[in-house]
């Protein structure tokens, strides 16, 4: 034995004999993951990426799931997916929260006589729900499944559940169902369905009401083709609907129009483009101007850039068509459409959404009836929330109690799950086998991305087993069952399916009964893929609507109107999760909504200015709001600019069961409500994160007038020190020379920067919710956030003035190559990384603040506690990102871990970083591509080329701070809210 | 000579005999006031001591402070204190090296309190880190990582100010004691004899000892005069130094030393006003001698006032945007109030001792100094606070708000000052002896 193999020796079995006693429970715990070999396939430290689809909302977006040492840490869009093309939303970035949820359902359970849960095992449950069946069989009542927008062999495998055992499938149901488009679809283009809407191929869109980045239909999908169509440069979008949106703040034209007038607009475009109006004469701009609120200039305008436009596209959708003339607007953006003649080249009926199976709320008032008539014995509730989406009338919540079994499938309760008697907990999407079809000729895989957390089932896997327990024939289990449905449809499982997450298929020719063909622009076709889609299971319509427009085209809402809109962060509720942590904090609540920069709590907008005086405010007035007869609970009163007079707006999470009444010809729930009643109801608190609407001229988004180009070079020019030989700036990223005692920085070979498209920004937070999860940013709660603690690194602010618009801008740290942060750190834990990066380095800080304080962007957060990852949210912890502890500073860091392990993948390929190789999570999962990221030593770098017009500008450019962010100003935007504009 | 005949005294023996009794008679027997006050002063410190330690094992977040403002009522505290520690080597150093003659009065019970000033305000850069426990990071020592303090930092430049500001303070004050400690030697016994016998060091009174001593206290306050520029310039660094609209201008180190020695010289009249009634040094410290400090703090407050007005000016006629609305804050955002006040008391209240009757009236001074104090106070709070929670990012604006551990802390400064204070003026002598002695000559 030499000398070093005795040292060895000698070390190990000393640290061998000082580990083994010394080991605590917790420490036994890692100790043992260390001696236990890696599972197949795994290599300890090294992500790997799983396809599957995101099922947080009907858009079934695709999303490579990371995986490091058997945890999923982080979800990213697919690259190349048809529908989101490498984005996530919000939602799908903080699904992961569900995933984790501390709160999930832990095994199944019965409710007791006390109303609590208690646990019981799977075959507890699967009898008493088999008993309860055969009890329904004997005494008459029928048994009834309910579940949401559900598509793919799930649908088909809960048909052959519910023919096995005598259950009737209740229409899926969706509060968006969209049923007034789809009708209005029928009507005009003689297809019961949503297109896919080819927005990228556009050139002038129109919206009417369509929350196209937000929950209508395929947000990221919308997001992603506005930017392609952005690309392209000849591309205007506008937006009419009557309260204010990200739709409103993204859109290049903003109109806002009086609630329930759109028809009228829409009507007076039609016979300008030659259509006509059944049962209307003609319609005068002058009234259109009276009706509708808009500016005769600006009508004008509208006109002119759509008989400019060549391949016009109209969406109507949203709150537009939740009205008593919700119908007619639908009808008559389609035939508006139809009438431009660009439908076949804008819109794709071949690859509908797949909405053939969701009813609307007149399905689910059939049945409801039936559910308080008793005639419903067992109830199945899957992944669905009725007793908080449908109206109140419909009487969901006392027809539910005279069911004999309610059986809830659900992931984490929510208020009808709370009022089951038999919990099926399901396993999350990234821990289960199954695939969806969001559209006709497309089918994505689901796969599980990691084990199952808890003694969970995924839903199909819980009906195959039920079927056992009948004692029917069935597959081994759910995932045997999806083989054999991709063999039968002509697409076997293979490797590369699994890989790809998605097959598009040849969609089979829509049956068009009426309209032009939609032959153009089919979907890709996969390799030896067989055309089969679910357009043969469609069940039959009903014959279209005739829709007469002889009543009027203006829906009557007087005085003070409430506006029911749909959640940006919540959907239609679903998303909405329990609290997660000691703090009460839920990731979708940690973000704030974009416009009203509201993270926690409940509140309704009205046309204002600033909150108190102008500062983040801990608490709103609070108000009751009386509708008719129904009062609804407080709700905090926000002041919100750029919103119409006598419009009141809130979300439709916010209310429980509303009670705003049903659209009888197309089962749309109404969200107007007329001659609103309010009253002062004390102060609520209410955390409002933006400290000022306005930005005060401070040309951190500039004005539309100016052009910023100019703008910087001035300040560049009155910055100019004498006697200092200056050359002449050319881009945003090289400064003149200066007095400085120190050497100026020296970056080889890489500097990184970050170019923002302000114009692509659409304000959808899903940056935000990326950062979150990637970088282990602590939930901190509501409490928190009232004190102005909240922990994000990137955050979007909505800025209300420039020429009298909207905007946002994404803020985060700008990486300044002369950081005001670094001199003012005592202990270097501030520093100038030789990449440009300001690290910030944690073991080091010893929290003093300065940094933060000397921070113009204010984009510095500080530890004010240790933040808990309670069981089982330490798991999505990213374990190449410390977690912080108290008292420490943290910030953006572009990512530095990707950064970082892009720079060792080019070394150990003995290369320099390729362009677009490294992105950090904002980067990789922006929906509209707004924000590039690369190398400024890079000139040909896509981030600088991007940087090469007179749009880009830098905030704050006159402090010398010498950002490394640069932003692309959006010079195009108009705005235009006549209606009691001040 | 004349000075004994005006008091109409026998002998100068008879008359430092009476110096040493009037000085020294608080030292002998303390009241059940003196024992009160010094218990209040004590549970106050105890509550500072109590929540410092509940904050750091708990987090920050048990002050008020929050993302836009990082810094709050501890560095007020740290400011408001490091400026009440000017006037003790103003008073000991630059009005000797003046042979101002009334600073005899003031400058043992000035140098007392620097030293209890410093050693607060010390307490407070400490209270304010998010982590106390690695302190040691901001000192210059080896260690094996090579790491050292970036000195480019303001912070660091105040762990030297402040540190060698104490260290220069404590031997000048202790250099001044220690004739009078001789002389509390002679006049005590037992135990307390034994230890003011240690700390006078063999002093004797002899000329061989008058000589070097007096050139080593020349020496002394000279070496500590810069101190008095020195150590407030580097505190107003700490916000010059910033980019924050309020903080970044030139004029702060004069206009910082100008504030210190307004509210030091404050606090020497908060305290010596009631010392002098309690301790019945009327006969000492005279009307004239409060005068005196008076006229001080009227140059000093009009200092202050011009610096405000500067202040003003700089930001409007700048035409910087930023400097424009911070000011524009100030006068009418949300602590437009405490401005106001500010105003006030260190502006207005001050002009009052141009009136003669005013300035040598006791009790009105007493209340001016107390003014002057909140004033000197609100004036660190709205440098602070105010340009933090409105600076450059609008989206990022946001407000302080007091929290209970923060009053405790501020209420446990004072407590721990005063409760030193009292412990000094019971154990040394509160006016040098020698040089009260030195004058009647």
């Amino acid at each position: 034995m030499n000398r070093r193999d005795f040292i060895k020796t000698a070390g190990l079995t000393a640290a061998g004999a000082s580990l083994l006693p010394g080991c605590t429970p917790v420490g036994d715990d890692k100790f043992e993951q260390a001696l236990y070999p890696a599972p197949e396939g795994i290599i300890p430290g090294e992500p790997i990426y799983l396809s599957t689809t995101c099922m947080e909302c009907p858009a079934n977006c695709g999303v490579s799931a990371k995986n490091v040492d058997g945890r999923t840490i982080k979800l990213e869009g697919i690259i190349g997916h048809p529908i989101n093309d490498g984005g996530l939303c919000v939602r799908g970035q903080a699904t992961i929260t569900r995933l984790y949820h501390p709160k999930r359902y832990k095994s199944p359970m019965r409710r007791t006589r006390n109303g609590d849960f208690d646990a019981i095992t799977w075959e507890e449950a699967y009898r008493s729900v088999w008993s309860a069946l055969q009890t329904d069989k004997s005494g008459g009542r029928s048994s009834v499944y309910l579940s949401s927008r559900t598509t793919g062999s799930l649908s088909t495998f809960i048909d052959r559940f519910c023919a096995a055992l005598g259950v009737s499938r209740l229409p899926e149901l969706e509060v968006f169902s969209h049923s007034a488009v789809r009708q209005a679809n029928q009507t005009v283009f003689g297809h019961k369905a949503i297109p896919t809407y080819k927005i990228d191929r556009a050139d002038f869109l129109l919206t009417v009401g369509a929350d196209l980045l937000e929950t209508f239909v395929s947000p990221v999908e919308h997001a992603t083709k506005i930017s392609k169509g952005k690309d392209t440069g000849s591309f205007w979008w506008t937006h009419v609907e009557p309260h204010i949106s990200i739709e409103a703040m993204s859109a290049d034209t903003r109109l806002a129009c009086k609630p329930g007038t759109e028809a009228v607009l829409l009507g007076y475009l039609l016979q300008q483009f030659g259509g006509s109006v059944s049962g209307q004469g003609p319609i005068e701009a002058s009234s259109v101007v009276e009706q509708v609120g808009l500016s005769e200039e600006s009508l004008t305008k509208l006109v002119q850039r759509m008989r400019e436009a060549r391949r016009p596209l109209v969406i109507a959708g949203g709150v537009s068509v939740q009205h008593e003339k919700g119908l007619e607007v639908a009808v008559l953006a389609a035939q508006l459409q139809k009438q431009l003649g660009s439908a076949a080249e804008v819109m794709d009926f071949n690859s509908a959404y797949n909405y053939d199976n969701v009813g609307s709320l007149l399905d689910a008032e059939v049945w409801t009836k039936k559910l308080n008539a008793g005639e419903i014995g067992v109830i199945f509730v899957s992944k669905t929330d009725p007793a908080l989406t449908l109206p109140k009338p419909l009487g969901f919540a006392e027809g539910f109690k005279k069911a004999t079994l309610r059986v809830g499938l659900s992931e984490i309760s929510n208020k009808t799950l709370d009022e089951c008697d038999i919990i099926l907990p399901l396993s999350h999407f990234l821990e289960s086998w199954g695939d969806a079809e969001p559209r006709k000729g497309l089918r994505t895989i689901i796969q599980p991305t990691r084990e199952q957390l808890f003694n969970t089932k995924s839903e199909g896997d819980i009906l195959l087993d039920l079927l056992q327990t009948a004692g029917k024939p069935r597959p081994k289990n759910f995932r045997a069952f999806i083989e054999s449905e991709w063999a039968r449809l002509g697409t076997p499982l293979t490797p590369d399916i699994m890989k790809a997450g998605f097959v598009a298929t040849a969609a089979a020719a829509a049956k068009p009964a009426a309209g032009p063909a939609t032959g153009a622009g089919a979907s890709p076709v996969a390799a030896g893929a067989a055309a089969s889609v679910a357009a043969s299971a469609t069940p039959p319509h009903p014959a279209p609507l005739q829709v007469s427009f002889a009543d009027g085209l203006s829906a009557q809402l007087e005085g003070d109107v409430l506006v029911v809109t749909p959640s940006l962060r919540f959907y239609d509720g679903r998303s909405r999760l329990l609290p997660l942590n000691a703090q009460g904090a839920t990731l979708l609540e940690e973000i704030p909504e974009p416009v009203s920069t509201i993270s926690y709590g409940e509140w309704i907008s009205v046309r204002g200015w600033q909150d108190v005086t102008g500062e983040f405010v801990r608490g709103l007035d609070q108000i009751e709001i009386t509708l008719g007869e129904t009062r609804l609970q407080p709700l905090a009163l926000k002041l919100q600019p750029r919103l119409p007079d006598s419009v009141y707006m809130v979300e439709r999470p916010f209310l429980v069961a509303p009670d705003l009444g049903i659209d009888r010809r197309t089962g749309e729930p109404i969200s107007f409500s007329p001659n609103l009643k309010w009253r002062g109801a004390g102060i609520i608190p209410v955390a409002v994160m933006s400290g000022s609407p306005s930005q005060e001229g401070r040309g951190i988004i500039p004005n539309a007038v100016e052009t910023p180009g100019e703008e910087a070079a001035a300040h560049h020019k009155s910055q100019r020190m004498d006697g200092i030989v200056a050359s002449e700036p050319e881009l945003p990223g090289e400064h003149e020379e200066r007095l400085t005692l120190y050497p100026e920085h020296v970056h080889q070979p890489y500097r990184w920067g970050m170019t923002i498209d302000l114009d692509k920004c659409t304000g959808c937070s899903a940056c935000v919710a990326a950062c979150y999860v990637e970088n282990n940013i602590p939930l901190v709660g509501k409490d928190a956030h009232l004190n102005g603690r909240e922990m994000s690194w990137i955050r979007i602010e909505p800025y209300f003035d420039g020429e009298a618009r909207g905007d946002f801008i994404p803020m985060l740290c700008q990486q300044c190559d002369s950081a005001p942060c670094e001199p003012v750190c005592p202990v270097y834990a501030a520093y100038h990384n030789p990449d440009g990066l300001n690290g910030q380095i944690y073991n080091r800080c010893v929290g003093t603040r300065y940094c933060a304080n000397n921070c113009p962007y204010k984009v510095r957060r500080f530890n004010w506690i240790n933040y808990e990852w309670e069981s089982p949210l330490d798991q999505m912890i990213n374990p190449e990102v410390s977690v912080r502890g108290r008292g420490v500073m943290e910030k953006c860091t572009f990512c530095v871990q990707r950064i970082r392990a892009g720079k060792d993948h080019a070394k150990d390929e003995n290369r320099l970083v390729r362009d677009g190789e490294i992105q950090p999570a904002c980067v990789q999962t922006c929906p509209s591509d707004a924000i590039q990221f690369g190398n400024m030593l890079d000139e040909n770098s896509k981030m600088m080329q991007a940087r090469k017009t007179d749009r880009a500008y830098r905030v704050f450019e006159s402090l010398g701070t010498e950002p490394a962010v640069t932003y692309l100003a959006d010079v195009t935007k108009e705005d235009e809210v006549s209606i009691g504009n001040a | 000579m004349a000075t004994l005949e005006q008091h109409g005294h026998g002998s100068i023996l008879e008359r430092h005999e009476e110096i040493e009794r009037a000085v020294l008679a608080p030292m002998l027997k303390p009241t059940k006031w003196y024992f009160f006050g010094l218990v209040l002063a004590l549970l106050a410190f105890t509550g500072l001591l109590v929540t410092w330690v509940h904050m750091i094992f708990s987090g920050m977040h048990l002050s008020g402070k929050n993302n836009p403002v990082g810094w709050a009522l501890y560095i007020t505290n740290f400011v408001f204190w490091v400026g009440i520690a000017h006037s003790g080597t103003l008073i000991s150093a630059v009005l000797y090296l003046f042979r101002a003659r009334f600073r005899s009065r003031f400058n043992r019970a000035a140098e007392a309190m620097t030293l209890f000033a410093v050693m607060v305000a010390g307490l407070f850069p400490l209270i304010h880190l998010g982590r106390v426990w690695f302190f040691y990071y901001l000192m210059p020592y080896p260690n094996q990582r090579q790491i050292w303090p970036n000195f480019r930092s303001p912070l660091v430049w105040d762990v030297f100010a402040v540190s060698t500001y104490f260290t220069v303070s404590v031997i000048f004050w202790y250099m001044g004691l220690v004739p009078d400690l001789a002389i509390a030697r002679r006049r005590t016994t037992g135990i307390a004899r034994w230890v003011y016998r240690v700390l006078s060091l063999g002093w004797s009174g002899s000329s061989t000892q008058w000589r070097p001593y007096n050139k080593l206290y020349g020496l002394l306050a000279c070496f500590a005069t810069p101190l008095v520029v020195s150590v407030h310039s580097v505190v107003s660094w700490d916000f010059a130094m910033g980019i924050v609209p309020g903080w970044h201008t030139t004029i702060f180190p004069p206009y910082f030393v100008a504030g210190a020695i307004f509210s030091g010289c404050a606090m020497v009249l908060t305290i010596m006003i009631p010392m002098r009634k309690w301790f019945k040094l009327e006969s000492l410290i005279t009307i004239e001698h409060i005068e005196s400090l008076a006229q001080m703090l009227l140059l000093t407050s009009m200092i202050v006032a011009y610096s405000y007005i500067i202040e003003l000016g700089m930001a409007f006629y700048s035409g910087n945007i930023f400097e424009r609305a911070q000011f524009m804050y100030r006068m009418g955002g949300y602590y437009a109030t405490l401005y106001w006040i500010m105003i006030i008391c260190n502006c207005v209240i001050p002009l009052s001792i141009f009136w003669r009757k005013a300035r040598r009236n006791l009790t009105w001074m007493f209340f001016l100094s107390i003014f002057v104090n909140i004033g000197m106070f609100l004036e660190r709070f709205n440098i602070i606070v105010q340009s933090l929670s409105h600076e450059f990012e609008p989206y990022a604006w946001g407000r302080y708000h007091l929290t209970y551990t923060d009053v405790f802390i501020t209420i446990g400064a004072f407590g721990m000052f005063f409760m030193l204070f009292l412990l000094f003026a019971k154990t040394l002598p509160v006016l040098p002896i020698w040089e009260v002695k030195e004058e009647t000559h």
